[in-house]
């Protein structure tokens, strides 16, 4: 994922793993993933449930708890090893440089404070000086919430109103990588595209580069610039949308595309599903890690995994048959 | 649906109880616990054949000795053998705790099945009365209806049964509004089971998780209970031996023969411990998300 | 303006509970006396003695209203006890009871202030403690003393202290409780097992509590960990532990009669435990009122601390 070579990325990971030890074995939640992000871009990070991708947002927080959780590898944000900070230094990133915006907005907001108080914790921990109460008014009025109901508590608001106020507080002190955790998922349809307007809205006036952790492709395609897929703890196909989104070259990123409804496909036709379960994070595969789910697997395949590599430039995946190869394949086969 | 039928343990076949038993082994704590309750309960069968003396033979001549290879743990202000003594003390401990919790479980089950199951104004009445009851310090309560009752083993377990009553009833009435509208209760109504039928085999069996771990931890209260009036001078009368009632006599000679203070008590802390370990492992076992 | 009606809010909701208090209170009266009404055991014989003639048991019994219907004589006792805070007559000790419960109170809630006190300012550091420092030495040590403390009678701990620290080391007396010195251990008696039983609770609250998303948030906020404990996941937690401070007390008043029988302090427990002996019912009677009602409020008071704590209640 050295692909950007003009600027030099904002943040940049580089062979991170992180387990965790729990009970029942070994957790191996992310295995060597690679992924840089650059300024002013947005990102769509995109995989099934517990393929490491919130994991993945947390350990560049440093909000990996350990015990039971370690973390290996490089994560550099501005050029600065963020494993490598301080206490101090890594407490100035979080809000300051890198925010975030949870998944579940019932219970990611504290249940016995007041929005608004809420707001104004992030902004006195990261702007010197007063007025944060005024910068929390004007953080509401921004999502959209009328700024007298600063003083209600979270039950008082509904679901989406909840999560404009997460996005409040992410925003407050206008950092640079927003880092938006399946920020719809929990939401009515109806909302969800409100509150993805919004993100929008606000990350081109903020100015700030945004990571979008997603299951869901029809929202990348909206927002996004580049696409990175996530399967088991490790990135499978990297690309700008575009590229991506024309010509997936995982079988997996393939069988992503498949189980979208699509309104111009015949009515009579099954959705296509990936067979199988996402593996076990105690115990991975041998070999590639989506081999037991492949419908084109090899015996290679199940020998070992091929590592990223660039199949076209600025198009990486890590497989050794990509679709493309195979669908020529397939079609020279059949003709 | 069948994420929620995992997520309560709804009782299918055994398995919900042999999952328990899984978790439970490995929880080396509970397994000791167990141990010794079943050590105790074999003391209290056969107190007969184990102890070396009666609970009652006096010896005059060996008054208030302390510990030697004739009496392990001494003897008391009457010459009589404080092990043995402990031993046959263990029956009254054990019968008050398992007998009083029984009384409660019966009745505080049934009156939280019942509120729970009709709700309404037969709900409002029944809990409100519980209330009533809560409102009363425990061993408060206790200690009023075993000196109305007068001493006794009996009265004891009545009197350490009914101050445990409320606890059930909220549980069990929770379990069952937890339970009252899914659709296997639904399903056995729409068969034209009766509300009789349809407390006792649908809702009860599917509500006993948290009751049986609220048990095991109230048969320790019970004893605690039980050894905390007998040491008032409510409890078991004399000479029938029990722990409360054994440190109660000891306290004289606290000075001069401490060990008659120390040992009756250490059988009531090694019991409740062991009954505390168990329940804490049955809790864990019985749900594990809380534990992780 | 929303302010003003929180504050509205609040106050509804803690005149309701009070309201809701009187007809439990009620009922604890009526209860107590209709239990201690249907004892065997005529009252006239208890006071008078054996010896005592027909005619003299006669007017006792008229003078005092037993020969009364038992609706009317219910209906007199709470009367009185409503209106002259009079709780009848102890004709053991040849006194009113109110009187007899008045003298002794200020001790047994100076002894109960203190074991409160004392449990809650060891038992929550403890906790909380122990919830940061999951699986280290401190914390198994602790899990291990608390299910001890859990499972010791209180009069034997009691009886273990003095034999520890009276009858061995000679630091502390065994009797009293005015000097402060003497008031050492009868407290650590009685907050022997709330100790425990708190730190127990706290522990686990907090370890669910800082797990949950909003102590995560406040973290990705930059918040520094002390405060993130204190001030968002300890709050949290406290919900839980009220209910179980709330709930001990009860335990803890029945625990002063033992710790007042053992250390020889003359406090309501301790003359409930004569008046036991005797068959003093008045007292009794009116010894067990008396810790319900101081029951009742305690909860209460944990009840409108909570409505403080936790918006959810009285905002709605």
């Amino acid at each position: 994922m050295d692909a950007a070579p003009v600027s030099a990325p904002l943040l940049d990971i580089r062979d991170l793993f992180v387990r965790f030890r729990t009970d029942a074995g070994v957790v191996h939640a992310v295995n060597g993933l690679n992924l840089s992000l650059r300024r002013g871009k947005s990102l769509g990070f995109v995989g099934e449930t517990g393929a490491g991708k919130t994991t993945a947002a947390l350990a560049a927080l440093q909000l990996i708890q350990s015990p039971p959780g370690e973390m290996t590898g490089e994560i550099f944000f501005e050029g600065q090893d963020v494993m490598k900070m301080t206490e101090p230094e890594k407490r100035a990133l979080r809000g300051g440089k890198i925010a975030m915006i949870f998944q579940d907005p019932m219970s990611s907001l504290n249940p016995i404070m007041t929005v608004e108080e809420q707001i104004m914790e992030m902004v006195s921990l990261h702007s010197a000086g007063a007025g944060a109460r005024e910068r929390a008014r004007e953080m509401l009025t921004l999502v959209g919430i009328r700024p007298e109901r600063g003083k209600d508590y979270p039950h008082q608001l509904s679901g989406g109103m909840r999560q404009r106020v997460g996005i409040a507080i992410a925003l407050a002190c206008e950092p640079s990588l927003l880092i938006a955790d399946e920020p719809t998922t929990a939401l009515d349809v109806t909302i969800q595209a409100q509150v993805i307007d919004l993100i929008k809205k606000l990350q081109s006036e903020v100015r700030t580069s945004l990571l979008l952790i997603t299951h869901d492709l029809g929202v990348v395609a909206e927002i996004c610039d580049e696409v990175a897929i996530m399967y088991a703890g490790r990135l499978v196909e990297a690309a700008d949308l575009r590229k991506l989104y024309k010509k997936p070259l995982h079988p997996y990123t393939q069988g992503l595309f498949d189980a979208v409804p699509r309104l111009d496909a015949d009515p009579d036709e099954k959705l296509a599903v990936i067979s199988g379960l996402t593996p076990d994070p105690t115990d991975l595969p041998k070999g590639c890690s989506f081999s037991p789910r492949c419908p084109n697997v090899r015996d290679l395949c199940r020998e070992r995994s091929c590592g990223m590599r660039e199949h076209e430039p600025g198009h990486f995946v890590d497989c050794h048959f990509p679709m493309q190869d195979r669908n020529a394949a397939n079609r020279g086969d059949g003709q | 649906m069948d994420k929620v039928v995992a997520k309560s343990g709804f009782a299918r076949g055994n398995s919900l109880w042999r999952y328990t038993f899984i978790r439970l082994r490995r929880n080396y704590l509970a397994m000791i616990g167990l141990a010794v309750i079943l050590v105790l309960i074999l003391a209290a069968v056969f107190a007969e054949r184990i102890a070396p003396y009666g609970y009652a033979t006096q010896d005059y001549a060996m008054i208030r000795k302390p510990p030697s290879a004739r009496h392990l743990l001494g003897t008391d202000e009457f010459g009589r053998d404080v092990l043995s003594r402990l031993i046959y003390g263990s029956r009254v401990s054990l019968q008050v705790g398992f007998i009083a919790v029984s009384i409660a479980l019966a009745a505080g089950g049934t009156i939280g099945a019942v509120a729970g199951y009709f709700g309404g104004a037969v709900d409002n009445l029944l809990m409100r009365i519980m209330d009533v009851q809560l409102a009363i310090p425990t061993i408060l309560l206790a200690i009023v209806i075993s000196s109305v009752l007068g001493p006794g083993l009996f009265n004891l377990m009545i009197a350490v049964g009914i101050t445990a009553i409320p606890r059930f009833a909220r549980l069990m009435r929770a379990s069952v509004l937890s339970v009252k509208n899914t659709e296997f209760i639904e399903a056995a109504r729409a068969m034209g089971a009766s509300h009789t039928r349809v407390i006792l085999l649908y809702i009860m069996p599917n509500c006993m998780a948290p009751l049986i771990v609220q048990a095991t931890i109230n048969v320790a209260n019970a004893i605690l209970f039980a050894a905390t009036l007998s040491f008032l001078g409510l409890g078991v009368q004399p000479p029938y031996p029990e722990w409360g009632g054994m440190l109660s006599a000891a306290r004289p000679y606290l000075r001069g023969n401490a060990y008659l203070s120390v040992f009756p008590g250490l059988a009531i802390m090694i019991t409740i411990v062991a009954l505390n370990c168990v329940g804490d492992g049955l809790r864990d076992a019985l749900d594990p998300k809380q534990k992780r | 303006m929303r302010g003003m009606r929180g504050k509205a809010r609040l106050l509804k909701y803690i005149v309701r509970r009070i309201l809701l208090l009187i007809p439990v209170i009620l009922c604890v009266t009526a209860v107590l006396f209709t239990i201690l009404y249907f004892t065997p055991g005529d009252p006239a014989h208890i006071a008078l003695g054996q010896e005592a003639t027909r005619e003299a048991i006669a007017a006792f019994r008229a003078e005092h209203g037993l020969d009364d219907p038992f609706v009317v004589q219910l209906g007199r006792y709470i009367y009185r006890a409503v209106v002259h805070a009079d709780l009848g007559y102890s004709y053991i000790m040849k006194s009113p009871v109110s009187y007899e419960l008045s003298t002794r109170i200020p001790t047994t809630m100076k002894l109960a202030f203190w074991a409160v006190a004392f449990s809650t300012l060891v038992g929550i550091p403890l906790g909380v403690v122990c919830a940061m420092r999951q699986y280290s030495l401190l914390d198994s040590l602790t899990t291990l003393v608390t299910l001890l403390g859990v499972s010791m009678p209180t009069f034997w701990t009691g009886l273990l202290l003095i034999l520890a620290f009276s009858v061995h080391l000679e630091w502390l007396p065994s009797m009293g409780f005015s000097t402060p010195s003497e008031m050492v251990l009868p407290v650590v008696t009685l907050s022997g097992s709330t100790i425990a039983i708190i730190a127990r609770i706290t522990r686990s609250s907090m370890l669910e509590v800082i797990r949950t998303d909003y102590v995560r948030t406040a973290r990705a906020k930059g918040q520094k960990e002390r405060v993130v404990i204190l001030r968002h996941a300890l709050p949290n937690a406290m919900i839980p532990i009220l209910t179980i401070i709330s709930m001990q007390f009860g335990l803890l008043l029945g625990g002063s009669l033992i710790t007042e029988a053992i250390f020889s302090i003359s406090g309501v427990g301790r003359l409930m435990i004569e008046a036991i002996n005797m068959r003093d019912y008045p007292i009794i009677q009116g010894g067990v009122l008396f810790i319900s009602v101081a029951f009742c409020l305690v909860n209460l008071a944990v009840d409108i601390l909570y409505a403080f704590v936790d918006p959810r209640i009285h905002v709605k």
